[in-house]
Formats: C-alpha cells, structure tokens, sequence
C-alpha cells in the first residue's frame, strides 16, 4: 500500500465530504440471506473493482455502498469484513448517508433509485426482487423510467433473468463471472462524472466523449470537436470531460468565451500578435491562448456569438486540417520569424444555435462545418427528463446554499412536470433558488409546495420573476392547503380586472357562491362529485372516499385526468371514450351544442378540444392544474395556440352563453363550468391577447 | 406509524391538541400513534419505546419545569450523541412573557437544543394555529422523515 500511495500522492488530498462512490450495490433478499452465487459475484465484483481503482489516476478512492434490503429493513453491509478485503481497502468502502437512508425507507427503492442516487446501480436479487420492483409500480411511469435508465444492472439467476427480459431491464446472469459489461458501464460513469444523468440519451453522450477522448495513434493532436447544443445544455461539462479523460497534461485547458471580446482582440487573444499589430501592444508581441494550450486543450465557447463568427470560422479553417494545428498570429510578421506556427492543442469548439439557422442566416460557413468529422449533440433537458433529478441535485449541491436537502417526492415532481425547458438547467436553477427563497421564509412549507407556488406564477419561467412577491408578506406567509389557493388568489384585489360579461344569471353572485364552497370544501366535495360522475357511483359512500383517495395518491395532477377515455391505441376509439366522459360531466344539451361547434374537426382536432372540456369542467379550482393544461393548448415556442383559437372561442363563447341567442346553458345549472370559463378566459386569453378575449386575433 | 407526542400539564389542553392531531392526521389520510405526557410524571414502559416525529410542547410546565427540560426525558434522543433534537416541534402554549423562539435558542439548556428548522412557535394555545402549523409540519414529515440521531455529524 505504500508503494501505491506514492503511486498517488493525491490521495492525501481527498476530501471526505465530497461524494466519491463510484457505484450502490443492492442486495434485495427478502429473507436476508444470500445465496452463495450472488455472494460469489459479488465477492470477486468488489476484487476487481479494487484492482482497477488502485490503478486508476483518480485523487480519491473509487468506493462502493453495499447496501442489503430485506423485509424488515435497510442496512449497509461492512463490504471489507463480509468479503475478506484487505485492511488497507477499508477507504474503497462507503456508508448510506443518514439522509439518503430516510429518504430510501420513506419512499421506497424503485423512486430513491431513479430520483435520489448519484451514481450507477449494481442489483443484486432473485426473480422475486425484479417482478416485485416492477409490479409493484405497474402501472406507473417509473417503470419506464427504469427501463430507461442506463445505469442501473440487475445480477439475477436464470428465472431472474426471464423477468429482466420480459421487462426489458439490463440484466446479467450471477453465473457471469466475465462481470464486463457491468464493470464497463460503471467505470464508463466514474470516468465522465461530469456529465449528469442516467438515461440512454445521455449515455451516448458520455460513450461518444471516451470515444472522442482517445487520440488516434496516428495523429499528433486529438481530432477537433464540435459540441452543438442550447444554452445551458451542459457543453462545457462535456468539453471538461472530454478534456479528463484524454489524458493530456493537467491544469492545460483554456476556454475563451468569444461573445466577450470585439472580433479583433479575438483574434489576437486566440492565435497571439506580433509586436505593433495593434496600439499599446507589447513590444515582444503577445502570444496567444492556442500556443498557451499546447499540450492540452483550448475551448473556442459558443463561436456564434462572436462579433463576426463566419470571419472567426475562416481564421480557424487552417488550424483544423492541420496537425498540429497551425496559425497565424495577428498583425506585421518581423524579419526572421516563422510565417506560421503549431501548436499541439487540442480544439474544441462549442455553438448554440442551430446549424440550419446559422447557415441560413449567414452566420456559418458550411466549409468549417465539414472539417470537423467528430460532433457531439449536447440534448436539451427537454429530450431527457429522467435526467432532470440528477441535474437538479447537482444545482443545489453547487449553489451552496444552506437548507434542508431535496426530497425524493420533489425530484419526483420536478420530473415529471410538463414544461418544455425552454431555458435548460438555468430554468430549473432558478426555480430551485426560487423556491429556496420560499422555503427560508416559511418552515411549514414542503420542497414540493415551494416548488409548486412557483410554478403557480406563471407557467413560463420568465413570469416566476415578473410575479415574485412585491414584499407585503402576502406570499409565504402561512401554509395553505392547495384547494385554497385560487380563491386566496382571486381575493387580492382582482375583481376590478373582471370583464364584464353580460351574462343573465349575474356570474359575479355565482362566483361568490362557489368561492364560499371552495372554501369550506377545499377539495374533497368537488372530487367526489366529479367522481361520482365519472365512475357512476350513485352516493358519497365510503367506496367513493376511498377511490377518490388512491387515485390522489397516484396521480397527484391532471394526467390521470388527462389520460382520461384516451387509452386506445387510435383517435376513432380515443374520441368515442372521451366524448362518453363529456356525456356524463356535462348536460346534454351543453354537449350536443359543444360537439356542434367542434363537429367539423378531425378526430385529432376534435380529441384534443375535448381533453381541454373535460380538463377544465373538472378542475375549477386548481390554477396548477389550469397552467398545466394551458400548456398544452399553448405552443410558446411558435407563439400560437395549438388548436384553432377560433374554435377554443366558440366553445367558451358557447359556455358562457355568449354569442349566441339558444344558449346550451341552462339558468342555474351548471354555473362551475361557467365560472371556470370565465376564469380561464380571464387569466389566459386576456393576458395573451392583451386585450378583449372574445375579439378575433386577426383584429389584435 | 408516525408517533406524536403531546406535552401538556393541564389535562383540557392535552385533550384538545389530541382531537386536533387525530383529525389532521385523519385529513392526510394517515395513522398514528399519540403519547399523551404531563412533562412530570415518570414515563410508562409503552412510553419508552415511542421516539417520536413530532412533538407539541407547552413551554410552562406545572411546578415550574420548562418544557425543553422535560424533553430531555422522551425516548429516542441520545445524549451522548447528540445534543439536537430532530423530531418536528410545535410550541404550544400561552404568550405571557415566556421566551421568544430566537430567545430561546440563546437561553436554553446547552445539554439540549432544537433543529431551528424544524421547530415553530404558536401563541394563545390558538388552535387554528395548532391545526396550521401541524399541516405543514405533517407534510414536510412525509416528504422528508425524521432521522433520530444527528444528521450534522
């Protein structure tokens, strides 16, 4: 061991509060014992983990948490004293963190697996184990998730190994004492650490940069790169990696963001000058951040938002057919010096824009693109939300902000809520810090009720800022129960902006009634009647009660809604069920004049018309949910409703009674669903339109 | 099964926070188990075993015991560990010139402090105050768990 620590005098510098666990080992027995094949791999999975640890470069020990489910409980196995390691392995062993352990027992395995863990998965069970972690779950989209995660291997007998397979998870048989394919993907993360996420977008992403990182032996520089992706994708993150595990000198990388520096003093930056290129230049000449690299990397970031970036792409043309790179320094070459020089840099450039657009716009020229024959796609957050959880845990961690640690069930929201991630990790870092912000001033709140009241000031992220509280206490004051929230909302001061409808059952009286029954029911009334009607459940018996509970544990939000009488594999079908939904919400004369406004439509047209009744008709109450759906009838990136604004029009006109002499509505009768249209009228299409919501956009 | 201890001298007080537990715990559709304790009395062999999550504490105790003293009692906090309780406490009680929460973290007993981040304060035994404040403490309890013993460490 002495002869290694001198192999790796960084050892001495590792930092115990970092984490530095290279991969969890489950070991899911029921009864706690484990047979002698499982306790045979895993015995010679810890040995050769050992060996290629002790060879690896890396500062801090590469450790494993061997943690064993039973029954009746969870607890960390001592790895060093169960598998007969040497003494001096005791640093390649780690604990459960006390936080994560609750976290694991509260919530379960399958959700701390796919929303807590950090690092790759190793399971070690029986079919029991596999059928139990997936039927358990079933339906659930976690199940998906699970068989999306790349880095999660299950170790099973030949039984196991049928159920792996019939759920389609990556699985290796115990008898394998090969252990490759679980020793690769392990060390294939430990070496990319940089990169967060587990998913399979993101595993080509990591595959691709240890492909990239290894220089061609007939090269004397790396082949360049070109990372493409949006904002805050995370293309520095995969230019450092690329940078570690290409093996080149440390402390070599230079990065030089081009959108800080006028086109001229970039290029001086870049390839350096000869004395007097320029006033006030040195007198020697300066040289530039490629020759300063050589012998390791230089980051050209988003070339696209150079001063003049189709100028800067001609000036690296030469550079990246050459090898090493050569160049030109800026400015009146003195006698006797070279005309060009090399530089042994590796370069790697970053552009966030789309290539078509560039192209188009002018901005790129197709010869530079061509030079490059190793791109790599940094995918937005939107393509991979399972990486989501990660991502964020790695936000909080890096923002060092103090506070309680995020919870499973907030990672789990965060997940799953329907955004598009316009702005990437920047959007979901605000909304962290946002939420944080809530969280110190109010300790009734949960991280999922903070991360939810900022979502309810906007559904675009830009609004969180423009909504925040303007500090009269009004926000975060107390905790209040969800089904409150849109009535405390409409009672600040909001009733001037109403827009008078003339409507002849006097709205305003309504809306006073059905806030006064919001009030005293938050929740439980309107769910069950909606219940009621949906599952033809005749009285508020027990029965209801209890339905309605499960079904708000496992959906929590609209898309048990949403998925309402559309699990058909056609639209034919789709439509059919939802327009029998609609039958039993709405009269039928309501909905006999509904489907005549929307008559006309293709079935997708007309699905998509009917989720947004149904929708609507059975959450009056919740903006979440409203913002949720307003989503989906909003495309923010093409700044136009998804479906025909004349025809979300007519349907509302229709419900209000507006617009037309037979209204659908009878007096008294269904005046939540007009409240709501209202409502949604209100808050949606005014804010849009800027303007009167019943106006045509064509006269906007 | 959450455990939800109620410290309390006076026997009308105890009876009411007890009601406003089960019927909050009923709202969030979950069991529990609650411990009713004067603060002075000695702890029953089935008191013993129940560590609780969260507490509701009357500061006043009879006979003049503080009720951050009486807590040194209750199962599940190890001394010699630790000196921070984690389970969630709401302090439950009258406001006449007892101390303020951020007082009360400079004047306690060393030999026991409360997590500040899990602990609030209500006044005038109001308990609509109670009933909030037991909301949001219930809810960050099922998202987040109590671990007995000392996270810091």
């Amino acid at each position: 061991m002495t002869e290694k620590a001198e192999h790796h005098p960084q050892k001495s510098h590792w930092d115990p509060n970092v984490f530095h666990v290279s991969a969890d080992i489950f070991l899911i027995f029921d009864d706690g014992k484990i047979p002698a094949e499982a306790g045979n791999w895993l015995g010679l999975y810890i040995k050769k983990h050992i060996r290629i640890a002790q060879r690896s470069q890396s500062p801090s020990p590469q450790q494993l948490r061997l943690i064993h489910i039973t029954r009746k409980d969870v607890f960390t196995i001592n790895g060093r004293d169960e598998f007969q390691t040497s003494a001096e392995n005791r640093e390649y062993f780690a604990e459960l963190d006390p936080n994560e352990k609750i976290q694991l027992q509260l919530h379960g395995l399958l959700p701390f697996l796919l929303f807590q863990r950090q690092c790759p998965t190793i399971i070690i069970t029986g079919s029991s184990g596999i059928k139990k972690l997936c039927t358990d779950s079933d339906p659930n989209p976690l199940v998906q998730d699970l068989i999306d995660d790349a880095f999660i291997v299950f170790v099973t007998d030949q039984k196991g190994m049928k159920s792996a397979q019939k759920h389609q998870l990556h699985a290796v048989p115990w008898q394998d004492q090969s252990q490759e394919p679980v020793i690769e993907r392990v060390f294939l993360f430990e070496k990319t650490k940089g990169i967060k996420g587990f998913s399979r977008v993101t595993h080509e992403v990591r595959r691709k940069i240890v492909s990239y990182g290894k220089k061609p032996v007939t090269r004397k520089t790396h082949h360049p790169v070109l990372i493409i992706g949006e904002s805050r994708t995370g293309k520095e993150l995969i230019a450092n990696a690329l940078y570690d595990v290409s093996g080149l000198e440390k402390g070599k990388f230079t990065a030089v963001a081009c959108g800080t520096f006028t086109q001229s003093l970039l290029l001086s930056e870049i390839f350096g000058y000869w004395p007097g290129a320029f006033t006030s230049s040195d007198s020697h000449g300066g040289m530039g951040l490629i020759e300063s690299a050589g012998g390791g990397a230089l980051l050209v970031d988003d070339i696209d938002a150079a001063e003049d970036p189709k100028g800067l792409q001609g000036a690296f043309l030469r550079c990246l057919i050459t090898d090493p790179p050569s160049y030109r320094r800026v400015g009146a070459r003195p006698l006797k010096k070279p005309i060009s020089e090399t530089a042994a840099a590796w370069l790697i450039f970053t552009l966030n824009k789309p290539i078509r657009d560039m192209i188009k716009s002018g901005k790129m020229r197709e010869d530079f693109l061509f030079r490059f024959q190793r791109i790599i796609q940094s995918p937005p957050i939107s393509t991979r939300p399972g990486d989501i959880p990660q991502i964020a845990m790695w936000i909080w961690k890096n923002s060092r902000l103090e506070g309680r640690p995020l919870t499973i069930p907030a990672l789990r929201y965060l997940r799953y809520l329907k955004s598009d991630w316009e702005a990437n990790a920047g959007e979901l870092q605000a909304l962290l810090l946002l939420a944080h912000e809530l969280l110190s001033e109010n300790k009734l709140l949960t991280w999922t009720q903070a991360i939810n009241r900022v979502m309810e000031r906007g559904e675009d992220y830009l609004a969180w800022y423009e909504n925040a509280p303007k500090g009269d206490g009004s926000f975060g004051a107390e905790t209040i129960p969800t089904g409150r929230l849109l009535a405390d909302h409409r009672d600040h001061g909001e009733k001037n902006e109403f827009i008078p409808c003339e409507l002849f059952e006097k709205p305003h009286e309504l809306m006073e009634i059905l806030k006064d029954e919001i009030r005293n029911e938050p929740n439980i009334e309107f769910e069950i009647d909606v219940l009621k009607r949906v599952y033809h459940t005749d009285s508020r018996e027990k029965v209801c009660e209890k339905e309605f509970l499960e079904k708000r544990k496992s959906y929590k939000g609209y898309r048990h809604w949403y998925t309402l009488g559309t699990n058909y594999q056609n639209d034919v079908e789709n439509e059919s069920g939802l327009v029998q939904l609609l039958g039993e919400v709405f009269s039928e004369k309501e909905f006999s004049g509904l489907k005549a406004t929307i008559g006309l439509k293709k079935a997708s047209g007309k699905i998509h018309c009917y989720k947004v009744l149904l929708f609507l008709a059975l959450h009056p109450q919740n903006t979440m949910k409203r913002k949720e759906m307003s989503a989906i009838l909003w495309d923010r990136k093409g700044r136009k409703p998804l479906t025909s604004f004349e025809t979300h029009r007519e349907i509302f006109m229709r419900l209000l009674g507006m617009g037309t002499e037979k209204s659908p509505l009878k007096k008294n009768e269904t005046y939540e669903n007009k409240y709501l249209m209202l409502e949604y009228v209100q808050n949606e299409w005014k804010i849009r339109l800027k303007n009167d919501p019943f106006q045509s956009p064509s006269k906007n | 099964m959450p455990v939800v201890w109620i410290v309390e001298d006076e026997k009308i007080h105890r009876e009411t926070a007890k009601k406003i537990v089960a019927r909050v715990f009923a709202d969030f559709c979950m069991e529990l188990h609650t411990v009713l304790w004067d603060g002075r009395k000695a702890l029953t062999g089935e008191q013993k075993i129940k560590s609780p999550d969260m507490v509701i504490l009357d500061l006043n105790l009879s006979q003049g015991i503080n009720g951050l003293e009486a807590l040194r009692n209750i199962p599940g906090f190890d001394h010699e560990k630790t000196d921070v309780l984690h389970p969630y406490v709401i302090i439950w009680s009258h406001f006449d010139g007892e101390l303020e929460l951020d007082e009360m973290s400079t004047t306690q007993n060393t030999a026991i402090h409360l997590n500040e981040d899990r602990v609030v304060r209500t006044y005038w035994k109001a308990e609509t105050n109670l009933e909030t404040a037991l909301k949001g403490f219930l809810s960050r309890l099922m998202e987040e768990g109590v671990y007995h013993g000392d996270i810091s460490s």
